[in-house]
């Protein structure tokens, strides 16, 4: 019962709470790491901050990201911060061998205005046996 | 009897390295210490399993043992299938220090409340390394023990500093200088000597990242201290003779039912340099993470082909 209450808080909070405290509940969420959080995170994956957006896919990837792995590749058609794109990548290399996740990293590289930096990593991603630093 | 490879581990004070393994059945850890000089023999029988968590610095939990924990209790339990890095979605849950895995030093988001007690003092390491010929910045906690884990010809401490912006400062200079974030196995594999290397480059490129961790310092009034004239280590001498091993070394496949094995002639970061008949091979432990191995006696070792059958 405590749980659904820290949740339903924490849901409140990424409605109507300031850019800070939607943080926190992202963060608070991914503590939390059940199943019931995924559809928050999920939602925070839009927020208007792009620190709710970071924190919310790290979040999701202590829960259970395969499940979640075509948000997160929507979500990084559309992004265009590149902190976020940063997260995305680095949060779905380990699935970089699934073709979902492969063709969307080489579809980045097609775009002419990518970062410098987030190019070398999905570069690196792609080529790369060993991904574990 | 088999075995599920969880990974090779070096300890730095004494310089010690271990094979980490769990049982297959009871999910019990064994830490066995090898050296150089041993003989190793291993068949491998499966591959693609969950190698469990680490659960406090240094203490890991198979995935049998994680099972066991947790809430769905069962008659009789079994190693999952991993799913990503290794782990199972049970075992990824129980690591207490998740957050390293997707820290990019833009903000904290600590997975734990140990991970954020080990990660907020400025405690954190940024070092540069040459590994392979190639220059490579980085953060660790343990930095010896890192440098020595991925086979580290020559290094040195730049910095001390909070975990996140340790992890700030790595990106900066990775960032502005020619150095890398990783090294692939393919390269430590194919340049396994401390050759070419040149220390009055490697000396200015340790003042340009010096420099540049003092910058990220000044501007983010970071707690913690940039090291002036930092000493830079040699470590090939932790790793054996690497002056014996000829230039051209083969590689053991590690695929199901193949088998590996000999003397072991060095150990270089996850490398095992292994002396088999009259050739060297290099067994690459990181690709025996996750298999189900059993310890052998005289391994068939697919020998090299003659220079005859090349034509």
């Amino acid at each position: 019962m405590a749980l659904s209450k820290e949740l339903q808080e924490n849901i409140e909070i990424l409605s109507y709470g300031s850019p800070e405290r939607r943080v926190k509940a992202v963060q608070r969420l991914g503590r939390i790491r059940t199943k019931e959080c995924v559809p928050p995170l999920l939602l925070a994956l839009n927020d208007t901050y792009y620190l709710v957006r970071v924190v919310a896919v790290q979040s999701l990837s202590w829960i259970d990201l395969e499940s979640v792995i075509p948000d997160l590749l929507d979500r990084m058609k559309v992004e265009t911060n590149n902190f976020v794109k940063k997260q995305l990548v680095e949060t779905l290399t380990p699935y970089v061998d699934k073709s979902v996740v492969n063709e969307a990293f080489k579809a980045q590289l097609n775009d002419t205005y990518l970062d410098l930096e987030l190019s070398e990593l999905i570069t690196n991603a792609l080529t790369s046996q060993d991904r574990i630093r | 009897m088999s075995y599920l490879f969880i990974k090779l581990q070096w300890q730095p004070n004494p310089v010690q390295t271990f094979l980490i393994y769990s049982d297959t059945v009871s999910g019990d850890i064994t830490r066995k210490e090898i050296k150089i000089g041993d003989e190793i023999q291993i068949r491998v029988l499966n591959k693609g399993l969950c190698i469990g968590g680490e659960v406090e610095k240094g203490k890991y939990r198979s995935c049998i043992q994680n099972q066991m924990h947790s809430s769905e209790k069962s008659e009789t339990y079994k190693t999952n299938p991993s799913v990503r890095n290794h782990r199972c979605l049970l075992c990824v849950r129980s690591d207490f220090f998740l957050c390293r895995s997707t820290c990019t030093g833009v903000i904290c988001n600590p997975s734990s409340p140990r991970a954020k007690e080990l990660c907020t003092p400025p405690n954190t390491a940024v070092y540069v390394t040459n590994i392979a010929g190639i220059d490579k910045v980085g953060v660790s906690l343990s930095v010896k023990r890192r440098w020595l884990e991925q086979g580290s010809d020559v290094a040195t401490k730049i910095a001390l500093l909070p975990g996140l912006e340790a992890r700030a400062v790595e990106q900066e200079v990775n960032r502005a200088l020619p150095v890398k974030l990783q090294v692939s196995s393919k390269k430590k594999r194919s340049n396994l000597k401390l050759e070419n290397f040149n220390s009055d480059e490697f000396r200015k490129l340790v003042e340009e990242a010096l420099s540049i961790a003092k910058g990220v310092q000044n501007e983010k009034h970071i707690q913690g201290k940039v090291f002036e004239n930092p000493d830079i280590i040699y470590l090939e001498e932790y790793f054996g003779n690497l002056g014996e091993i000829p230039s051209y070394v083969q590689h053991f496949d590690l695929s199901p039912n193949k088998e590996a094995g000999g003397k072991i002639v060095a150990i270089k970061g996850a490398l095992l340099i292994i002396k088999s008949g009259n050739y060297y091979y290099t067994l690459n432990t990181k690709e025996l993470i996750g298999c189900e191995i059993e310890f052998i006696n005289n391994a068939q070792v697919e020998s090299q082909f003659s220079l005859d059958e090349w034509f």
